[in-house]
């Protein structure tokens, strides 16, 4: 389409028209023109937009005044939006190029936000009274209180010369009046414990100990009973068998369960929803999972 | 795959307003579960020792959650009372000993609850730039992006987009929570409680805060709002004019760098009796042992003291700049601070009564405190051997100069199995603990459950230690730790002292008395032992007990069941008592010597124990102080 340099312009000018007029090359030329013109001009409209918002540059001068202390001066602000802005065109561009598809790092990040939706999603509506008891009832063992004992003891102590603590004791459980308790040693341990666990008991006094307390009659002096204190006289005032709490005893924990039962409930349908939508398949020799 | 497109618009409506997960939605005050009216014991008017542990860090701590810590307080609890948690760094902890009688969660006020919202998708905290590094598998960004996190905390001045009030605001409400719904009057206590995270330059100048009931401030106070310690009493104070009541309690003043316990207040003005007054009134008691090490004394401050050098952490918190003040930083010297104020202007700032605790990040309560068990405090940082320098690196089995600790390990083996705290109440239940932090009838142990207890009385009958109602007659006729002594005009003083050993721990070796005096302005200190083991006493002249001779056996840690004591008792007066001195008296009881953790894992690694450590420790327990002055 190069016009002929030889040729005045005027004269060009009324021979192109005329020529135009004539050609199908030139009209086709031209029309192809316009439409390449129209099509650039619409993808001008439809490239993609990098935004900073006065949000971003907010952000950005506060995380700089976090590491520096200070804020951003102009020129430092300048250079921040530079490498904002460099961030986001390189991320979409690898984006674009599928870079993100075998990198293990976003693969792990898109996992751990699409689990955080899922277990979002779990926030269940609140349980129901029905809901709570049904719950109560079906899952009875998971409420039992384990077996506590309530008791006193009288301790000789292990200070005393030889092995006569046990003598002592023996001494003192002989000699005590009917109905009396036996006098021991003046003790730092406790000589009442209510409700015991079987983990505080064997804990602090030994696994053997508890043993004898365990079996022993109740509401009656015996012993002696040997632990890291000395010689003990043990009298188990009552046995608190394991017990299934009354619902309403124990309503507030039977919600926190129900809860986190719904949640977990909720998060595995959910799993298991999206699980659904892709076929897993294995090598041969794979072991399956 | 509808529902899940609902799902995910719903998420995306809430996405602006998102929180912290919150465990539960129940109601603050909770019921405690079952039985409790029923199942109190009566009081114990002569009170019994109860254990627990007033430092605890849980994932909601901005430094817990960096180090992968995932417990929440409601787990805390949940160990103290002796359930199976999972270690940050991938294994199982537990406690070794019985349940815990109280604990409260400790969690630093500054972020509260801000780091797990960063690593929340959901939430607009998690845009921060940073915030991808914090949580990043790359250990060099984390610690480029932490040490953001902390640079604000030295300054005193938040990273405006951390400082979510909605998000701390939710996180304290999960700590009352939690420590309403554990809380079970009789079995198990549990206190409302936060740290105040201050320093000045870097010196630490750490609190904890408590409360006796679920009534406690909207927000806590925090080193935001300022640095200055005045400013938290001030706070405390008005606070408790609007009837929340509470106590502070510092803590690892041994990496203040000699300003814990200044001479001067924070503008560098001398103390006045209004200040000193403030101090007293807010601050009761003062944290003695910890994992990051043992504040008593130091050898600087104690050369006369043989066992003065224990577990000592010369170290700024967090950082590896060492410290160049003892003086100022220790707990005794502070106690000698006071009574000098107190002689000479009549005032004193310092009377501290003393617990242990563990300062643990692993919402462990108790946990750690224990030699053979040791996991020591800050999750996967600190979670391996090799990690704190009680092994050599590499897998050898044997110590080559390639294998001296590097970078944190170089402060992590400093530290120590400590501690815990104990208190002289009528019963287990918040109203009983507190009133003893209170009165500070409190004890501190490097974290063997030891009892210990004093008494001090010019009238207590010189075979008490014999009586049978010795403990009815020593409070009628005395006072126990943590109270003053009153004068009686020529009269002296009679103390009472006496500690059972931890049936899980070692045998005693040793009950002494550690005292301040002040003489001519200048106070001044001595140990005394008072009771022996192995029916041995102390030489008069040099105040000291024979060598008992227990050893410990290096290649199995087992120790020599013949030696030592169960029980230590003894009635003891002061050959140097001078009544117009101002004086304070604590017992130190010292167990024999037993493996410290880091031989327990060279032990159990095949390696000797690291030559740059001693293999041994004495384990030991303090009682608060007794205090006389001559002009009350």
């Amino acid at each position: 389409m190069t016009p002929s340099p030889e040729v005045s312009t005027s004269a060009k000018a009324r021979a192109g028209i005329t020529a135009f007029a004539r050609d199908p090359l030139a009209h086709f030329l031209v029309l192809g023109g316009l439409l390449f013109a129209g099509a650039s001009a619409l993808d001008a409209m439809s490239q993609p937009v990098v935004r900073i918002t006065q949000g971003d540059v907010e952000q950005i001068a506060a995380s700089w005044q976090a590491m520096t202390m200070n804020p951003p001066s102009e020129e430092e602000m300048r250079g921040l939006l530079r490498e904002r802005i460099d961030e986001e065109i390189l991320a979409r561009e690898a984006h674009r190029l599928g870079l993100d598809e075998d990198d293990v790092v976003i693969r792990r990040r898109l996992a751990q936000k699409m689990s955080f939706i899922s277990d979002d999603v779990a926030v269940v509506m609140p349980a129901t009274e029905e809901d709570l008891l049904a719950f109560f009832e079906g899952r009875k063992d998971r409420f039992r209180l384990p077996e506590r004992y309530t008791w006193r003891h009288v301790v000789f102590s292990a200070e005393r010369p030889g092995d006569s603590e046990r003598s002592a004791a023996e001494a003192a459980l002989r000699s005590a009046p009917t109905g009396e308790d036996p006098a021991g040693d003046p003790s730092l341990v406790p000589g009442t414990f209510s409700e015991a666990s079987r983990e505080a008991i064997a804990g602090e006094f030994g696994e053997s100990f508890y043993q004898a307390l365990a079996s022993a009659r109740e509401s009656q002096w015996t012993g002696p009973v040997m632990s890291p204190f000395g010689a003990h006289l043990i009298r188990l005032e009552s046995r608190i068998p394991a017990s299934e709490p009354s619902y309403d005893a124990v309503r507030e924990q039977v919600r926190e369960a129900w809860l986190s039962e719904e949640r977990d409930k909720r998060n595995s349908e959910m799993r298991e929803e999206i699980r659904r939508r892709y076929r897993i398949e294995f090598d041969a020799g794979v072991p399956q999972p | 795959m509808k529902r899940l497109a609902i799902a995910v618009s719903a998420l995306a409506l809430v996405a602006g307003c998102a929180q912290p997960q919150v465990k539960s939605v129940g109601d603050s005050e909770a019921q405690a579960p079952s039985t409790i009216e029923n199942s109190m014991r009566e009081p114990n008017p002569l009170r019994d020792a109860f254990f627990g542990d007033l430092h605890v860090h849980t994932k909601l701590s901005f430094d817990a959650y960096i180090f992968n810590v995932r417990g929440d307080p409601d787990d805390a609890y949940r160990y103290a009372k002796g359930a199976t948690l999972d270690h940050a760094s991938g294994y199982q902890v537990r406690l070794n000993g019985p349940p815990l009688d109280f604990a409260a969660v400790t969690d630093h006020a500054e972020y509260v609850g801000v780091l797990p919202a960063m690593n929340d998708p959901n939430s607009p905290l998690s845009k921060i730039p940073y915030a991808a590094d914090l949580f990043s598998p790359d250990q060099p960004k984390i610690q480029a992006a932490f040490n953001r996190v902390t640079a604000a905390l030295r300054t005193g001045t938040p990273a405006a987009e951390m400082y979510d009030r909605a998000t701390m605001g939710s996180a304290w409400k999960v700590i009352q929570d939690a420590a309403a719904r554990h809380n079970e009057p009789g079995k198990f206590t549990t206190l409302v409680a936060y740290e105040f995270t201050s320093s000045r330059d870097g010196r630490n100048l750490h609190r904890n805060i408590f409360y006796p009931t679920a009534r406690v401030p909207d927000a806590p106070f925090s080193a935001f709002d300022s640095q200055n310690p005045e400013k938290l009493w001030a706070w405390m104070d008005a606070q408790r004019g609007q009837g929340i009541e509470s106590l502070a309690i510092p803590h690892n003043s041994n990496g203040s760098d000699g300003i814990m316990f200044e001479r001067v207040t924070w503008d560098g003005k001398p103390i006045d009796r209004a200040w000193a007054e403030a101090r007293a009134r807010n601050e009761p008691l003062a944290e003695i042992t910890q994992i990051k090490g043992t504040s008593d004394t130091h050898p600087a401050l104690s050369p006369n003291d043989e066992w003065g050098n224990f577990e000592i952490m010369d170290w700024y918190v967090g950082s590896d700049t060492p410290v160049t003040k003892q003086a100022g930083g220790y707990v005794r010297d502070a106690l000698k601070r006071g009574i000098e104020f107190e002689a000479t202007q009549g005032f004193n700032p310092y009377k501290y009564g003393l617990i242990g605790s563990t300062d643990n990040h692993n919402a462990t309560p108790g946990g750690s405190s224990e030699e053979s068990s040791y996991f020591s405090k800050v999750g996967r940082n600190d979670g391996q051997p090799v990690q704190r320098g009680s092994i050599p690196k590499e897998g050898r089995k044997a110590w080559t100069p390639a294998d001296a600790p590097t970078g944190s390990a170089v402060r992590f083996q400093t530290w120590g199995a400590s501690g815990l705290t104990g208190v002289w109440a009528e019963e287990n239940t918040r109203e009983a603990i507190y009133s003893a932090l209170r009165r500070k009838e409190t004890f501190a142990t490097s974290g063997p459950r030891i009892r210990v207890r004093l008494f001090a009385g010019f009238d207590l009958p010189a075979d008490i230690a014999s009586r049978s109602d010795l403990v009815a007659q020593a409070y009628a006729r005395g006072v126990p730790m943590g109270a003053d002594l009153l004068p009686a005009p020529g009269k002296t003083p009679r103390f009472l002292v006496w500690a059972v050993r931890d049936p899980n721990s070692g045998w005693l070796q040793r009950a002494q008395i550690v005292k301040g005096w002040v003489e001519n302005g200048e106070a001044k200190e001595e140990v005394f032992d008072v009771a022996c083991s192995d029916g041995l006493t102390p030489d008069p002249r040099t105040h000291r007990c024979p060598d008992n001779g227990a050893k410990v056996d290096l290649s199995t840690c087992a120790i020599d069941s013949k030696k030592g004591a169960v029980e230590l008792k003894a009635t003891w007066t002061d050959p140097m008592f001078n009544p117009s001195q101002n004086a304070f008296y604590f017992v130190r009881v010292l167990e024999n010597p037993s493996c410290r953790w880091s031989t327990w894992e060279a032990l159990r690694n095949g390696s000797p124990p690291s030559p740059r450590l001693s293999p041994t420790i004495q384990e030991r327990a303090w009682s608060s102080p007794i205090w006389y002055d001559p002009q009350p």
